[in-house]
Parts: structure tokens; sequence; C-alpha cells
């Protein structure tokens, strides 16, 4: 295999640089990435993103079962100096991966689900509204709501992300906001189709959706996971698409509450929490200072920041598509994770995306970490509610 | 019309446009914002890829910056605001109080008694200073300043600490002064050379920095490894002092970085080459580099960098992603060996990182007072087109050195001399210093010796019983007088010199007391105006040489200070008064070559007022700049610079020879003669060699056979014309370069890239295939991105081999073309670690340049690198001039260069020639080597072993009186008279009797127990004085004897040594290496190697054991290696005493 001579291939390095925009030409092959790249710390074989960067480069697509190791958590791209968006070269090279039938077992499926049922989940499309029979959550109407509660594939299907979903309920109750939702009507962001590199597909997903939140007069959301936010704020934008709404994270907007003394939260015994900073809230937008003060905000709260924190923080091994794909004992990231946070002295591990929730709580359970109990940040919140004269 | 120019910065290229200038009768007002000028290479320890000692041969530059009466130095100051236009610009200037006044004697009690300490800047904070305290030893103007900010006594002191007043005896300290001063100057031009600043590395987390002591930046590495830095020179871990088993060099911190400077940084390959080499030679076993490519661009580069690999560093392509600690307290570093597409967890014990050259702070708000324009990276902006990188956006105001982005130091002192080139096309009047006219006392040719102690305070006298020493004097032959005085600097005891010598007649007069090195200048102004000739001084360095570095054996101190006074003594009755001798010359030049450096420097030349010929053997201007199209990186039209400078060429009345070449050429220095073809006769002062250089003619890859293979060059010319049949262009870097020895040749991967960028433009497919990557030049990188990111492809092929070995070509006209007809480039694509092929329609070769063949160069005697590139006079402070008096080199005939180096270094060349040609006469210090036409042979040694050729074959072999030495053209080193067997030359000064006399004083009483020292004046005196200066105590048996070079040394001063019963002789002089020579006189020391290598054999069989004969070169920056030595050597003759004394030898 190795002594096979490379040829260029010069349409397929044509398209490449057309469709990263020139991204994938810039890369002078430092090697940062890789270095950076968490599967370092739990394989043998890393991956070697310089590697697919430079087969971009030539137009050589190749099947390489590395391509779908990649989270998309882009600490490669923090670090690299040449600030080439890496996401976007790996999107690329999947895509080329789709074309040429070169895609991972079980991948298809969750596109599949994608179209059958409007989620990756392969959940069926009637039971969206199932975790909130008990709630009574008004229709979104723009007349009436403040904004559109943007629940999400995910917190919508999975039983753990679900109570995700119902703390943020009684949060948003609890400081009066008026709210609804879509209900059965609620689009998926397409996310799972982008970072899974089906370009094309996520193309159709987000006009869509678009088309959903046009109907229903939308004007502002607010997202559950980071990774709809993210494909309402960036992805979508990106593909020349008018976004006409303004989304923000769960986490901006009850910081939003907080400091407009909308939600006040009331005295609890004193807990060292340290946040895990999720890779799509975090390094991918920017966004690490509204959930740490919404933490702050919450009397008897220690924050504590692990080693690496912040542009640094080690991804959960959720996104990129990962969530579909089996992750075999020892290569989880979230495993490295439980111990950074015990490290860090910390009593409770909080986050603030579903796929994170799951990994961590996952590798907490394995671990046995009875000392390090892993919340979301809504559910947090919701611990130290104050409850409003008013509420239910 | 102003005389003066403003220089704001005192770092090399301030330094070297201050000199320039001053030299060719202009005065300067040099700014410095620090207390010392020196700048940052003051503070480096050695120099790529030489491996000079920094300061060793700095120094001398900053104290001729101080010594010249036409420069003014104002330190702690900076320039407040400027009016007016070119040629009469108004000036302010703010002046810190340095709170210490010119009656400091050096002594550095203060600093003892200052209870303050703090962080010391030029240790980079690694080890402390007191708030009143010296830069650094060689600190300049004056030595001591106070910290006001930190100093307990600050204004208003309430409660004032006067420990330093107290211990201050000359009163040398001045609370009282105005905190501030603001002056005003009239000035012509300025140029502003302030240098640069680093990044901070703190500003990338994950590297460590600031958290971990172990992660040191390169300054710091600098300091760590300098002798007189804080661990005086040991490489250790900051965190815990132990010795480091491995270090990792990590080069691009913060330089080529999209989120921090997207330029390269330019030197900081080089000199992590350096660090490593220096860390291998400290003894560290395993050292590392990270790299992205290494930029070893210049003369002699590439050469260093394979010996750093032979040596043993590992060059591993690569960057950290983290550096944290480890559970053992060391360093974690995560990185990916991308030849091997490996990630790498690796521990190392120390990591030094390259961080990124920035704008000097307070740049910006310096361009807003002088009214230039910085570029985007807050660099001053260049006018490319109009003078290289000198030219500022002012007129009137020039730019030089890292103030317009970063440079290593012979491109800084360049241009620094070219923008005093520039500069003085302003100034109108011109001043030479006059000496000062005194009756002259009569009956000088009578000794009649006059003996100054001083007691410098407690300095000497805590130590040596200076009046004993006095009354000992007074019984030495011929010494009619001597008195011992608190401070013979010092202002009104000058006075009592001078009146003793008028009252009491002395005609030579001995100043025991510090070093010649500081003080000489000071004492033989009181000569002369006593009417003394300031040639009949001497003195005996009584303090840094004896008292401080014997402070705990007073007696003996007094004993040696006793000796050393009557070596004084002894040399003084033999002095001579000499007088500076004025040598005629012509005031016009020679350019020898029309191309872009030629022409820019004829131009500079000829509109600073001289005769300027310019020859060209072609019949036409321009040179290798008319075959280009555009010049890289800037897009500069090659035919617009070419048509302005033959417009400015035609202008400034430069006499041109075309079609003409040099036939003969003869001559000194001022006075040169030249027959030209075209029949006329020159007579000039000065030429300047613009040779150029020729671009490689390949003969692989079937060039000139095969239609589908062209060069760069021919490329060009396919660009003008907007026409190049074929759709897949592939270049391929260094062809004739980087092979054998020859180096890199600079321009091309520039020049190759914008090619690419050009052909991308027009829609080609393009590829680059190339072994590093080296845009080191301003713009370049950025030109690089650029090309990148509008889809030139970028590979590497294996740099151990050149390209034809390395790349296969298969042209469309060949059989066996790949599968689509087309032709292609086979070749083993090192990052991806296979063979890769790339569909080729046209394979353009980027060729080197080479050196060209020149009879002038045999008949000048101009000496080559070795890689046939004429060779400049020093490799870091003399890029254009050569060893050759008065013949100077601009271009690419001195090395490979791009455009606009070539005329950075014309102008360089200009403002040389013209320095020299300006005053209309040379003046030479005496101390000049003196032909006795009658004790000549004619056996031609002093012709072969001149560094200088300044020793010229006129008669018969054989026959005596056959050579004469041209005054012009000496330097005064005394390799000659070393050389000659029949004492027929005679150095001034240092002539063979005042040295035998100085050795029969040494070793008159107990000649067994005592050591003598040779050393020459540049480095290794200079680093017996540093002993001094740190107080590095050694045992008091050494007898100094200083020589202006090691190469004055003779055989028979090392014989009356031993014929009188010396226990030791050392000889030392400037660091000599397998890679270069700190020597100060165009490597005659390897001489000094040469000739020590045959005497200590002959000793040996003379019954002199070899220790009792040593030799050990000494760096100005080696005072403790000079204390450790001296030590050493009081072990060989304690060992030969004691056999002496033994019954039955």
């Amino acid at each position: 295999m190795s002594d096979q001579i490379l040829e260029l291939d010069e349409a397929t390095w044509e398209r490449m640089l057309q469709l990263t925009h020139g991204a994938v030409a810039e890369c002078f092959q430092c090697g940062v990435c890789t270095a950076a790249c968490p599967w370092g710390e739990v394989r043998q074989e890393p991956l070697s993103v310089r590697t697919l960067i430079r087969r971009a480069q030539l137009g050589i697509g190749h099947d390489n079962h590395t391509l779908w190791l990649c989270t998309s958590c882009a600490q490669c791209a923090a670090y690299c100096p040449r600030g080439v968006d890496i996401n976007q070269v790996m999107r690329a090279l999947r895509l080329l991966a789709w074309e040429r039938r070169q895609v991972e077992k079980g991948l298809p499926a969750v596109l599949w689900s994608l179209y059958w049922n409007d989620n990756p989940w392969q959940q069926p499309p009637s039971q969206r509204m199932a975790w909130a029979n008990d709630l009574n959550l008004p229709k979104f109407d723009p007349q009436v709501h403040e904004v559109l509660l943007y629940i999400g594939c995910t917190s919508s299907y999975d039983r753990r992300a679900q109570q995700v979903a119902r703390a943020l309920v009684r949060l948003l109750r609890g400081a009066g906001v008026s709210f609804g939702v879509l209900g059965e009507a609620e689009p998926c962001c397409g996310e799972s189709a982008l970072s899974l590199g089906h370009l094309y597909y996520f193309r159709d997903l987000a006009r869509e959706a678009l088309q959903v939140f046009a109907e229903h007069g939308v004007h502002k959301l607010i997202a559950i996971s980071p990774h709809c936010w993210y494909a309402f704020t960036q992805a979508y934008p990106a593909l020349d698409e008018k976004v006409a709404f303004e989304a923000m994270h769960y986490t901006q907007y009850l910081h939003e509450l907080v400091q407009a003394g909308r939600l006040a939260f009331r005295a609890g015994g004193t807990r060292s929490v340290t946040f895990q900073d999720p890779c799509y809230l975090g390094r991918l937008s920017g966004e690490y200072h509204a959930p740490r003060q919404v933490l702050k905000a919450i009397p008897g709260t220690n924050l504590v920041e692990m080693e690496a924190h912040g542009v640094d923080a080690l991804c959960c091994g959720g996104g990129g598509g990962r969530m579909w794909l089996e992750t075999p004992a020892g290569e989880r990231f979230s495993d490295l994770r439980i111990p950074q946070a015990q490290h860090a002295g910390a009593e409770v591990l909080v986050t603030a995306c579903p796929f994170c929730l799951i990994c961590l709580e996952d590798s907490a359970k394995t671990a046995r970490a009875a000392t390090l109990k892993v919340i979301d940040l809504a559910e947090y919140a919701c611990l130290a509610l104050e409850e409003a004269p008013s509420s239910e | 019309m102003s005389d003066s120019v403003l220089v704001i910065g005192g770092g090399i290229a301030g330094i070297q446009a201050a000199l320039d200038l001053a030299e060719a009768g202009a005065r300067v007002v040099l700014v410095e914002r620090e207390a010392t000028i020196g700048g940052i290479m003051a503070v480096l320890d050695k120099n790529f890829p030489t491996l000079d000692c920094s300061i060793c041969i700095e120094a001398p530059k900053m104290s001729e910056v101080d010594l010249h009466p036409n420069i003014e130095i104002l330190s702690l100051a900076e320039v407040d605001s400027l009016e007016g236009e070119p040629g009469d610009f108004r000036v302010t200037i703010r002046q810190r109080a340095r709170y210490v006044t010119s009656a400091c004697t050096r002594c550095g009690e203060c600093t003892h008694a200052c209870p303050v300490v703090l962080p010391n800047e030029y240790d980079s904070g690694m080890a402390a200073r007191k708030a009143i305290y010296t830069p650094i030893p060689q600190s300049t103007p004056g030595a001591y300043l106070i910290d006001i900010e930190h100093c307990l006594s600050k204004p208003p002191n309430y409660l004032p600490c006067t420990h330093c007043l107290q211990a201050c005896l000359p009163k040398a300290i001045d609370f009282n002064m105005p905190e501030e001063t603001r002056h005003v100057r009239h000035v012509g031009a300025v140029i502003v050379a302030v240098g640069y600043d680093m990044f901070d590395p703190r500003l990338i987390p994950q590297y460590g920095y600031g958290k971990h002591a172990d992660v040191l930046t390169a300054l710091e590495f600098e300091r760590l490894v300098n002798s007189a830095g804080p661990t005086g020179g040991e490489i250790i871990c900051p965190s815990d002092g132990r010795h480091p088993q491995n270090i990792l060099f990590v080069l691009c911190v913060g330089s080529r970085d999209r989120r921090f400077y997207h330029y390269c940084s330019r030197f900081c390959c080089m000199y992590s080459i350096k660090h490593a080499y220096q860390a291998l030679d400290h003894g560290v076993p395993q050292v590392d580099v990270l790299y992205m490519d290494v930029r070893a661009y210049g003369k002699g580069f590439d050469g260093f960098w394979q010996r750093t690999t032979a040596e043993g560093a590992r060059f591993i392509r690569g960057h950290p992603a983290f550096i944290q600690p480890n559970a053992q307290g060391s360093l974690r570093v995560v990185y990916e060996d991308t030849q091997r597409a490996m990630r790498l967890s690796a521990d190392y014990d120390l990591v030094v990182l390259a961080n990124a050259v920035t704008p000097a702070r307070g740049l910006n708000t310096l361009a807003q007072r002088l009214g230039i324009a910085l570029d985007a990276d807050g660099f001053i902006l260049a006018q490319e087109a109009q003078g290289g990188l000198v030219m500022t956006t002012r007129p009137g105001i020039y730019a030089a050195g890292c103030s317009s982005g970063p440079k290593d130091i012979p491109d800084s002192v360049s241009e620094g001399s070219g923008a005093a080139a520039l500069a003085l096309s302003h100034l109108k009047a011109r001043h030479w210093p006059q000496a000062v006219e005194v009756p002259s006392l009569n009956g000088v040719e009578n000794p009649r010796v006059g003996v100054f102690v001083c007691h410098c305070g407690s300095n000497i006298a805590g130590v040596v019983d200076v009046a004993q020493v006095a009354e000992y004097a007074r019984t030495l032959p011929d010494v009619v007088f001597a008195s011992h005085q608190m401070f013979s600097c010092a202002g009104n005891t000058q006075k009592e010199i001078e009146e003793a010598i008028k009252r009491e007649g002395i005609t030579r007069v001995v100043v025991a007391a510090c070093s010649p090195k500081t003080h000489e200048s000071i004492f033989r102004g009181v000569l002369a105006r006593a009417g003394l000739n300031p040639y009949l001084l001497e003195m005996a360095n009584i303090r840094n040489m004896d008292s401080w570095v014997h402070k705990h054996e007073k007696e003996e101190a007094t004993e040696k200070a006793k000796d050393m006074v009557w070596m004084a003594v002894e040399k003084a009755r033999l002095l001579t008064p000499l007088q500076a001798s004025h040598l005629p010359l012509k005031q016009s030049t020679l350019v020898v070559g029309g191309g872009i450096a030629g022409m820019t420097a004829a131009v500079a030349l000829a509109s600073q007022g001289f005769v300027t010929h310019l020859v060209e053997r072609s019949t036409q201007l321009g040179g290798l700049l008319s075959r280009l199209e555009q010049i890289a990186p800037s897009g500069i039209r090659a035919s617009q610079l070419l048509e302005a400078k033959v417009r400015q060429v035609k202008k400034s009345r430069v006499r041109l020879h075309l079609g003409t070449s040099v036939e003969t050429i003869s001559g000194v220095v001022g006075n040169y003669h030249v027959q030209l073809s075209d029949g006329s006769h020159l007579e000039v002062g000065a030429i300047v060699m613009a040779t150029g250089a020729l671009p490689h003619q390949p003969v692989v890859f079937r060039y000139g056979e095969d239609p589908s293979v062209i060069t760069n060059l021919d490329l060009e010319a396919c660009l003008a014309e907007e026409n190049l049949s074929g759709e897949r262009v592939t270049l391929v870097g260094c062809v004739g370069s980087r092979q054998g020895k020859m180096g890199c040749s600079r321009y091309c991967c520039t020049s190759m890239i914008h090619q690419a960028l050009q052909l991308r433009n027009m829609g080609k497919k393009v590829r680059v295939l190339s072994k590093d990557v080296r845009t080191y030049s301003r713009g370049a990188e950025e030109l690089y991105a650029q090309a990148m990111r509008a889809g030139v492809q970028f590979f590497r092929y294996d740099p151990h081999l050149p390209p034809q070995e390395a790349i296969t070509y298969v042209s469309p006209y060949e059989s066996g073309a790949s599968r689509n007809g087309g032709g292609y480039v086979q070749f083993y694509e090192t990052s991806l670690g296979r063979e890769v092929r790339l569909p080729t329609d046209v394979l353009v070769l980027v060729v080197g340049l080479q050196p060209q063949e020149d009879p002038m160069v045999e008949q000048l005697k101009l000496s080559r690198s070795e890689d046939g590139f004429l060779m400049e006079l020093h490799p870091k402070l003399g890029p254009v001039q050569t060893a050759v008096e008065g013949v100077y080199l601009a271009g690419a005939c001195q090395g490979a260069k791009d455009v606009r180096e070539s005329m950075a270094q014309a102008l360089a060349a200009a403002g040389k020639a013209g320095a020299l040609l300006s005053r209309g006469v040379i003046e030479k210090e005496p101390l000049t080597a003196r032909l006795i036409p009658e004790l000549c042979k004619g056996c031609m040694r002093c012709v072969r072993v001149c560094p200088f050729s300044a020793i010229e074959q006129v008669g018969e072999p054989g026959k005596g009186g056959s050579v004469i030495i041209h005054e012009a053209a000496c330097m005064g080193c005394g390799t000659c008279a070393a050389e000659c067997n029949f004492d027929a030359i005679e150095m001034p000064y240092f002539t063979k009797p005042q040295i035998m006399a100085q050795i029969d004083a040494a070793l008159a009483h107990e000649p067994e127990k005592k050591c003598l020292v040779f050393t020459c004046n540049w480095c290794s005196y200079a680093g017996a004085d540093l002993a001094g200066i740190e107080k590095r105590q050694y045992p008091p048996s050494a007898r100094i004897i200083r020589t202006m070079c090691s190469a004055r040394f003779e055989e028979d001063f090392v014989a009356r040594a031993f014929e009188k019963g010396a226990g030791a002789v050392l000889i030392t002089g400037c660091r000599l290496t397998d890679t270069g020579s700190d020597c100060h006189y165009n490597y005659a020391n390897r001489l000094t190697w040469k000739r020590f290598q045959h005497w200590q054999r002959k000793f040996e069989r003379q019954g002199i054991s070899p220790e009792r004969l040593q030799l050990r070169w000494i760096s100005a920056a080696e005072g403790k290696e000079f204390a450790e030595k001296i030590a050493e050597m009081d072990e060989v003759v304690h060992t030969f005493a004691s056999q002496l004394t033994e019954p039955g030898r």
C-alpha cells in the first residue's frame, strides 16, 4: 500500500478548495492539529489530522477509517497557527466519502432516520412531545410569546436529556418568561447531517427548518443543545441562508434573566462545582462566560476550574456524529474527564449540552465516581430555584 | 542648513549609523531610551553562525561612539517632537536624570551599599540588581545610574536613604539633578533605529511560559549560556538548579501565526540552531529542535545547521500543542513528528521558545511624533521602490535595522550605514575634530617619569598600600616624581597631574589606577593639555587586575602593584612621541558593475558630491534586474525601478563607462590606479565592487534540450509577455543552490512563490516543490500564505538530495508519459511519506546564484568565502567592508541576495566609502607598522602574513628594503613585526624594546613564582578587566602585558621570559574556533595559533614542559574563565617553583 505512487487528483483538489472556501489550502503542515487532537490521549494510533488535511490538499479522498473519529471538537483549529477551519475540511472529506460510499457502518441509518423521522435517533415523530405530556406547554404564538423554546431532537427523545428540557421549562416559568414550543412541528436543525459531512442533505434540512420557523413567525428562540444553536447561528448563515430570527443558547438566556433580576436563586449547601465547556458552546462559538455567570449567581456554588478549561477544555467525545458510532471502552474522552473533575476538587460536574451530559454521566457511572455528580446546568439551577409565588 | 543628524536608538544599527556619520564629518545626536547604548546585541552571548562573542565585537564600537568628538549621546532620553523639513529639523528631546555625574570612577561601592534589590533587565530578570547599578559592565555612556522609581531616596524624600551617598567618595551622586531635562537640537536628517521587542509567550497559555520556570524565552536562554550571565554560563533548570538532560527548542512561537504575528521573524531559526549548538557544547546530552521550515538563508548558515545536526541536535519538523508539567516536575511536550507522522508526548527538562520579534514598544507614538507611517504590523513603512527598506514615508527621515521589520545583525549594520549615506545628502557643513594646539614641552627626548598612584577611594587603597607603592616608584630609574591621589581621574586631580608635569618637567607619565580601556583617553587628554604628547602615557591597571581580584592578599597585591608600576615605568622610559598621520586621498570613487547595486551605490556616492565612475561590462545598465518582470514580494515592476535608477544615474552626474571593463587595478586605499578598457585611466580613493552574481546554468532535467523545461528567468520573460503554453506548471526550487559548497540563494523562494501566484492568477494549475520554504523577508510570508489560499500547491522533496536526484521528470515530449498522455513529476513527498506523481506540462527550474569570475579580485587581493562569493571583513559587523581598506562590497558579489537587500547593501557601501572619502585625507592613529629598511632582508614573510594586504613587494625578493608598508591600509595589529626575523618592522607604542623591558621588570624578582600573561587589547584584556569588575578572585602570580593583537606576540618575548626564569607563560587572545574568530584583525589570531604550536614544540625541546607555555582564548565576556585559567596557571607555577627548590634538581 505505502509503496504505491499517489497520483494527484486535480479535479478533486479544486473541488476541495471550493468546498472549504480555500481553508484546506492554508495549512502548512506543522502538525499542531494532530498533537492537539484528544484522540492522541486515548489511542495508540491517533487521528492524524495533519495527514487528513494533506490528503485533502492533494485531492486524495481515500477511505480512511480515522476520518470518522473526528468529534469536530475544534481543539485542533483552536491551536492552528494558520487559522485553518479544520471542521470545514473534515466535512468536505466526509462528503467525498459519502459520494464514494466509504462511510462507517450505521451512519447511513442516521441520515435515513432524519429523512423518515425528522430526527437522528430513529424515533417516531409522533413521540416528539412525549416528554412534556404533563407540562401543558403552549404552542408558540409570536403575538403572545417572548421566545420559542427549541427543544431539539436529543432532549426530545433521550430519556436523560429530557430532564434538562423539563428543568428548563421550570426555570423559564420560574422567571415568568412567556414562551411556547412548536411541538410535533418542531424541525430538526440538521446539525448531525452537517457534522457527518453530508453537506447537501444538511442544506435541504436547513431550508426546511427555516421554512417551518418562518411559517410560525419565530423571531427569537432558545436552544437547549449548543449543536442546534451553532447550526442556527453559524452553519445556516454560512450557507448564505437568511436567518430571520435571533437564536440564543439557554445559558445565555438564563444569564440575561439573572442580570435582569427575573431569575433568583435561594441558598443551598455549599458545593464545589466545575463546568464542562461544551465544544459547540465554547471553542466553536466563544461562549465561556454566560454559563459560569449563571453558576456564580447560585448561592453556595464554589466554582472550581479543571486544569483544561475554556479553550483547552476536553471534548466529551459525542460530537461530529460520534453519538451514533461505537467508541470502545478505554477510548472515551469522557472517561478522562471524570478524574480531571475530581482532581479539581469538584463534587458536581455541570455541563450545558445533552451530548456532554449523556457521555459524562455514563463515564461517571463506569468509573463508579460516587463522589461526583454529573448534571446539566439547567438542572443544577432548577434545584436552587426560588419558587416564584405564582408558580403552579 | 544643519550639520547634524539625529539617530534614534543606540543598538547596533544606530551605532553603525552614528559612527559612519561622524567619520564623514557629520555631527550626531544619538538618543537612547535605555541607560546604555548597545541594544540587544549587548545582551547576546554569541553570534551565529561564527559563534563570535557578541559583546567582544560590539563593545569596541560602543566605546568608539563614546569617544568620538562628533557624537553626542543622550541616554535615558526620548524624542518629544520634531518639526521642520529635511536639512532643517528642530527636534526636542526629553532626558531623564542619571543622578550620577561624570565624577564616577566606576568603582561600584555604591551598588554594594544600596539596600534595594530588583530584577536585572539585562539578564531578563533572572538575576538581581540594585537601585543604583550599571546595566552591563560595558555600559556607555557612563557606568552607574539610579533607578529613581525604586530608589528609597526618590524625592520628595522625607526619610532619605543615604547609603550610596556615603559610599561614594568622589561625590558623584547628585539627587538634586532635575528629574528631566529638555534638549533642543537642529538636525538635517533623522535615522530611526529603535530595534524591536519580543512577543510575550504568556499569550499562548498552552506553552506554560510564566507558569513553569523551566520554560524559557530565547533571550533568557541567551543569558543562561553567557558567562557574564546570572549562572556564569551554566545551563541549569531555573526551577531547581539541576543540569538539564535534554532541551527542546521551539521555533515560530507567535510568528507565522495568524493569531499573533503572521510574518516570519527571520532570525529565530538561526539563533535557535546556535542555541542547540551551544547546548551540546555545554554537554547537554539530548537537544531537539521543533521547526516548521529552517530558514538558514545567509552565508554559511546552511553549513552551520548541518554542523549542528552532525554534533547531534535533532531537528524535528513539527510544532507543539501543549507544554505542561508532568508528574516528575519536568515538562511534557505534545507534538507531531510530521516526517514520521507520529504524535509524540515527550519529556524535557528545559524548553526554550523562539518568540516572535515585534515592533519596539512605543514605536507607534514615536512614528506619530516624527510624522512617519507604520505598516500593518506596526513596523516602519518603507518606500521600497525608492530606497529599499531604508526610506520612510517622510523625506529626510530614514529607518535602519529592526525598526522596519525583523533583521539580523549584518543586515541591520548594512542598513545603518545605508541610512547614514542617505542622511548625509541633507547636510551642508562637515566638521572633523581638531587637535588642541598646546605649546609642546621641551626636552621630551629625556625620560623624566612621573608616577601617579590612584586610591580609587578604597577600591585600590583598601587593598594595596598605595603610599608604599608611590614610595617604591621613586626608587625606580628615571622617576623624578611620584605621588598618590584619591581619584586620579577626578577633575581637580587631573589638574594636579597637569601642574605636576609642568612643574617637575615630567616627560613620561605613568598612571597606576584602573583600566586603559576606560580611562586611557582621559589621561591622554591630561597629557595633551599639559603640552605633552599623549602617547607618552602608560597605565598600570592596579585596580581591575590587582586590588579587585586579590582583596584578601593585601601584601601580595601591594607587591604585584609595585611590579606593575615598575613594568609601566620601564615601558614609559622607552616611549616616544607619536603623531597621527594624515595621508593623501583622492576624493573620487569607482563603482564596478551597473546592476541595481552598482547603480544605487554610484548614485548615493555622486549625490554626496564625489566624482563617481560607474563601469559596466555590457552596453546597458541593469544587470540581472533587466531580466525580471516583477520584484518579489512587493510586486514592483522591474522596468519601473530600472528606469527610475537609470534616470537617477544620469541626473546625479555619475560618469558612465558602458561596454567597458577594468583592465588593471593597483594601489592602496586613498590612491587606487585603474586602467579601463576604453583607454581611460582613473585615480580613485575607494572602490565599490558591485559585480553581481551569475544565475546558475542548469544542466539537469535536460534543460536546453527539452522545450518543456525552462528556468525561472525564462519564465519571467514568458510572464512579461503573458505567453506560456501548458496548463500545469511545476516549479522546482534549489536548482544549483543548497548543495556542495553553495548555500541558500535567498531570493528564490519568495520570487518563485510570486511567479507561482501570477501563474495561478492566470488560471494555471501550479505546484511548487521545495526543500524548505524560506520566505523570511518582509512581506514574503504573507505572499506565501496568499499563494496557498489562491490554490498554489506546495510540496517538499528530500532536502538531502539535489533536485535532479530527488525528482524524476517525464516530459510530455517523451514516450512513457503518464496515462493521460501528459508529462509528470515524481518524487518522495516528505510530509506524506509517499511517492507522489504530479501532472506537469511545464517544469520550471528555479535557479540559484553563483559567484562571478573577475580578474580584479586577484589584483585587489580580495578573498573569497568558501562558496566563492567575495568575503566581507566581518560576517556580523563588517558586511560591506573587505579586508582591503577602501574596497567595499555591494549586492550579490558578496553573496546571493534579492533586489532590496542589494539596494540596502549598496547604500551601505556608499556610506562607508563616503565616510572614508569625505575628509579628503586619511587620518591614522600612529600605531601602524613602520619599516626599518636597512634591517629588511627582503624575505617577504611580512607580505604573506599581513591580514590586510597592506605590505607590498616593490623589489626583488632577497634584496633588502624591497617591501613597502602602506600606512593607509595598515590596521596596526603587528602580525608582520612578530613574523620578521630581523626586527625590521617596528610597532609604535608596542615596540620590541618596550615589551622586553616590561618582561624584564615583571620577572626581576622571583620569576619562577610568576606567570607572564600576554593579552590582546580587544578580548582577552577586556576579559581580564571583567574578572576585576566581577571581583573574581585569583592568585596574584600573573603579570599582564598588553598588545593590540595576539599576533603581535613574538617568539623572542617567550624566549626572554623563560630565559629570565618565568614560571609560566600564558598566551591569550580573542576566541578562535572552528566556526570563526572574534579577532579584530581579520583572523590574525589564526597565526597566533600556528605560532603557538611551533613555540610549544620548540620550547619543549629546550626543556620547557608544555604546561608552562599555554594558550587560552578569552572573550571579553569571560571574566570567570580568565580567573579560572590564571588559578590553573598558578598551580603550574607553584609546582615549577617547588621543583626548583627540591634538592637534587
